[in-house]
């Protein structure tokens, strides 16, 4: 029951929020509570998995009907649950003052239901119509409330996502039809060879150009910078992750051979989407795009971390995942912040915001430290795993990756001393962080904390399900 | 043989007969709001009748002519019940103009001509009710009365003229060599008879079917019509003669007629006729500048779905309807939404620009409109996912993976076109065309709400039925809500 409330309350939700539409601070406090109260609730199912040793399940039965209603949370899923209520309610608090309050909200929460029901979903069927139905509250946040060029964004970001997701339909349906054991994603299924490779690579189709990897990814920067905050904030630290969960969830299960082979495509991937992240974010001058490609370097860790098959590489992969919500979360309400007070996002237009605005600096310095992969924060652990395994499965090439580890430095640093020492700016920024936006980044940044220094915070609730998806992988050559 | 028709055949057709001869005495009497009133309800009650025939009745074939029960019941109800809400959504045009309850007469006719189409299994049948459909379609083209329309009309006809030449050599030739006009007896024959005559014959129906439908190479007319008819009418004719369209071609390639061995080659020319409409369709799509043009090119790429359907052998039946089936829902909901449109905003001129803001001046509208819009690309949540979740999973139980593959970027490439509506009416407006669209669209914004009468009412009412449509096979089962209209 616990995971059917994960889904409804915000669907309720959006739709009291938007019931009320016509009066804002109502659309605000049924946005908050469903926000929270979804939040409490997967604070709820954390501990029952914990105490539990079977995965979280849930099955809908009508009589004398299987529907796709079956529903399941395990290690690898409800990390990535919590990592959605923690953002959605962030998402709320940041977009407290947006226009159209009622619609707005009721959208993000409408989003917020849609990926909990990508990460919760034990049925193939569902889990595509909850991966589309993404889609739709994503494509209105861009359209409508986005800066100047969110037309083409919101155009752009549908298209390519529909695209892949196309061709993961047809995967679906193929991996349905073949294997001939129903629509439930537990399923036992041997696929032939010649099979499994064709349904990997659909479903690979939708699930890279989510991530995504480097030469799909052109959808990310637009996307990212036009949306409005708060749907970069659920863009970028919760979206993505749909893409490598499904990898994990359907592709190694279902096509462990398919992946296998595929494996060092799949790392090659992940190093060049490191490496090419960290050059593009290294020429950006407008911040909110330089986080936009750091978010493409951080995938490409958490892919490099997948491909390897390994425990210790998923284990990177997902506190990668963990983490990257939390920091791109942290550094896309820093950078909406900050275009709200100066209405621009070129990083030479400021200077000296140590001086002007010292809780902003310091949020920053500590979410760009955090985003290099500093020891002691959250970003360290998952890229040193992914890392590690990377060398252990592929040998000496990923070492291309350190370049994009370097950079990153480079270019996060080059960020911090632009825009928060030298000259202080005059007259472009008024106002220190607020009250409600401290309140909404101090969760970031206590998980930030604990996360680097105790990464088993995770681990010991992934580590079941990772170490049995690594003997699926491993069985294979 | 059993003469008597089944009450589930005669019935509905009945009421909707009877409705229009009492209609049209009204409209002789001048009462014309009360003409078009009493057809509107012979359609509603025509379609509730069906329904609780084809729920209560069993399935059955009557006087060796007509199929009933089930699907050959519940579609053309679905089809008498989109056509009344098409007399409802215009009746105040109809309702204030001298020749409105002619129209309205013309479009319950042919929804009679469309049940027909859909239930026939007798060759004289088949051409009877194709040949009136197809004189109702240009007189409801022709019947919008301007200039521009006419010439639709008369294009639209010669066409036609062609089309109708083919059937009647196509069905000389099935004659002649099946001995019979019952699909079953003639179709044994054919199934016999030497493989090229046999095969023309084949040829000349499916191009037949081709132009009625508005598939590939005889596509052209579709959105040329749908542009100029009024937009009653067109949701209509997108509607309800698609579904009967469909299913009769289902009919004859996937049971009867053309079933046997023979006609294997059948599939191979449903797929390139279904390749090409795709094709066109959904690129067509992207430069419309015009709503009822970018529709009609989105007619073709749904057909050319529904002809993938056919083309995957028996897989593709149930496929082949349910997506027939969400697309007239969407199809007649989209038009009617163009009729509320012009009630909110009287001066627009059918453009996508002039839908700018909208979103604003008619929340619930451009709701409604956007799910249609959402739902007529297939994305989940919404009634026309289901129809191509069926077609890909009938293409890929057939092996044809490929060809899903394609149907999959067509969905795409369509997004551009369906995607493009909602982003007129959301996303305000292109910053080239903003200045004057703006203040048209201001001039007649009022500040007492929607206005947008009975159009507006059914928009929503489809709105909500697609919507349920897409939600309710989640919790119940894809089975169990459309086993109603399984053929």
């Amino acid at each position: 029951m616990t995971l059917v409330l994960l889904i409804a309350i915000p669907v309720i939700a959006a739709i009291l929020a938007l019931a009320v539409g016509s009066k804002p601070s109502w659309s605000r406090a049924i946005a908050l509570l469903g926000a929270l109260g979804t939040l409490a609730v997967a604070g709820v199912a954390w501990a029952q998995l914990l105490g539990a040793d079977a995965p979280l399940t849930y099955e809908l039965t009508v009589a004398g009907n299987g529907t796709f209603l079956t529903l399941m949370a395990d290690g690898l899923s409800l990390p990535l649950v919590a990592l959605t209520a923690l953002l959605g309610a962030v998402a709320v608090l940041t977009s407290w003052d947006v226009e159209r309050t009622g619609p707005h909200m009721a959208l993000l929460l409408a989003l917020e239901a849609a990926v909990m029901a990508v990460f919760l979903a034990a049925d193939l069927i569902l889990f595509y119509v909850a991966w589309e139905a993404v889609l739709i509250p994503m494509f209105f946040l861009i359209g409508g409330w986005g800066h100047d060029n969110r037309r083409y964004a919101a155009m752009k970001f549908f298209a390519y996502t529909f695209a892949g997701s196309a061709l993961m339909l047809v995967g679906i349906v193929l991996l349905i039809i073949s294997g001939g054991a129903g629509t439930s994603m537990g399923a036992a299924v041997v696929l032939a060879p010649e099979t499994q490779r064709l349904v990997f690579w659909l479903l690979a189709a939708g699930f890279l150009v989510k991530i995504p990897v480097v030469p799909l990814h052109t959808w990310l920067p637009d996307a990212h910078v036009e949306a409005p905050t708060a749907g970069s904030i659920m863009l970028a630290g919760v979206l993505l992750k749909m893409g490598a969960y499904g990898i994990m969830r359907l592709c190694i299960p279902f096509t462990p051979e398919a992946f296998s082979a595929a494996a060092p495509l799949l790392a090659g991937l992940g190093v060049a989407g490191i490496v090419y992240g960290a050059v593009m974010a290294l020429g950006q001058h407008d911040l909110k795009r330089l986080v936009a490609y750091s978010s493409v370097a951080h995938m490409g860790f958490v892919v490099l971390g997948i491909s390897t098959g390994a425990e210790l590489g998923f284990q990177g992969a997902v506190l990668g995942m963990v983490s990257h919500g939390l920091v791109a979360g942290l550094l896309f309400f820093l950078v909406g912040a900050l275009y709200e007070r100066a209405h621009t996002r070129d990083i030479g237009a400021f200077g000296g915001l140590g001086e002007t605005l010292p809780r902003w600096a310091t949020v920053f310095v500590f979410a760009s430290l955090a985003s290099l992969g500093l020891p002691g924060l959250s970003g360290f652990p998952g890229g040193f795993a992914s890392v590690v395994a990377g060398f252990a499965g592929f040998g000496w090439p990923v070492a291309v990756a350190g370049v994009g580890v370097a950079l990153a430095g480079a270019y996060t640093l080059r960020a911090v001393r632009r825009v928060v020492h030298g000259e202080p700016c005059t007259g472009r920024v008024h106002a220190d962080l607020s009250a409600r936006e401290i309140v909404a980044i101090v969760p970031l940044v206590v998980l930030i904390v604990a996360l680097g220094v105790w990464p088993r915070l995770v681990t010991d609730l992934a580590g079941a399900t990772l170490e049995g998806l690594a003997v699926l992988a491993g069985m294979v050559g | 043989m059993d003469v008597m028709l089944p009450a589930a055949v005669w019935v509905p057709a009945a009421l909707v007969a009877g409705a229009v001869a009492l209609g049209l005495v009204a409209d002789g009497l001048g009462r014309r709001a009360v003409a078009v009133g009493i057809i509107a309800v012979g359609l509603l009650g025509a379609g509730a009748a069906g329904f609780y025939h084809a729920i209560t009745g069993e399935a059955g074939v009557a006087a060796g002519s007509f199929a009933s029960g089930a699907g050959f019941t519940s579609l053309p109800s679905t089809g008498y019940v989109l056509a009344g809400f098409a007399v409802v959504a215009g009746y105040r045009r109809y309702a204030t103009w001298d020749r409105g309850p002619a129209m309205a007469g013309l479009v319950a006719l042919g929804a009679i001509f469309a049940h027909a189409l859909l239930a026939s299994l007798d060759i004289v049948v088949l051409f009877v009710s194709l040949a009136g459909l197809a004189i109702v379609g240009y007189s409801l083209v022709a019947g919008a009365g301007t200039r521009e329309a006419e010439e639709s009309a008369i294009r639209y006809f010669v066409q036609g003229a062609v089309a109708t030449g083919l059937t009647v050599y196509g069905f000389a030739l099935v004659l002649g060599l099946g001995g019979s006009t019952s699909y079953l007896e003639a179709g044994a024959a054919l199934g016999g008879a030497a493989a090229r005559p046999a095969l023309l014959a084949l040829g000349l129906v499916l191009s037949v079917f081709a132009f009625k439908l508005g598939a590939f190479p005889f596509h052209a007319w579709v959105p040329d019509a749908y542009d100029r008819a009024d937009a009653s009418s067109v949701a209509f004719l997108a509607s309800a003669p698609k579904i009967a369209g469909v299913v009769a071609l289902l009919v004859l390639v996937r049971g009867t007629l053309f079933e046997s061995g023979v006609f294997a080659p059948a599939s191979q020319l449903l797929s390139a006729l279904a390749i090409g409409s795709l094709l066109f369709g959904s690129f067509g799509m992207l430069r419309q500048t015009r709503v009822a043009r970018l529709l009609g090119y989105s007619a073709i790429a749904q057909i050319g779905y529904a002809l993938l359907a056919i083309a995957a052998g028996d897989a593709g039946v149930r496929a082949a309807s349910i997506l027939v089936l969400t697309y007239a829902i969407g199809a007649a909901g989209a038009f009617i939404a163009l009729e509320a449109v012009q009630r909110v905003r009287p001066a627009w001129d059918g453009s996508l620009d002039g839908l700018a803001g909208l979103s604003r001046e008619a929340p619930l509208l451009s709701g409604a409109l956007a799910a249609i819009m959402l739902s007529l690309t297939g994305i989940p949540l919404l009634a026309g996912f289901w129809g191509k979740l069926y077609v890909f999973i009938a293409l890929v139980d057939s092996g044809m993976v490929w060809l899903a593959v394609g149907a999959g970027v067509a969905a795409v490439v369509s997004f551009g076109g369906y995607g493009s509506v909602i982003r007129a009416m959301y996303f305000g407006p292109e910053p080239d065309v903003a200045a004057e669209t703006i203040q048209g669209a201001d001039a007649g914004t009022s500040q007492e709400g929607e206005r947008g009468g009975s159009p507006l009412a059914v928009t929503i009412v489809l709105g909500l039925i697609i919507i349920g449509l897409g939600v309710a096979p989640l919790v119940l089962g894809l089975g169990r809500v459309f086993s109603l209209f399984s053929l």
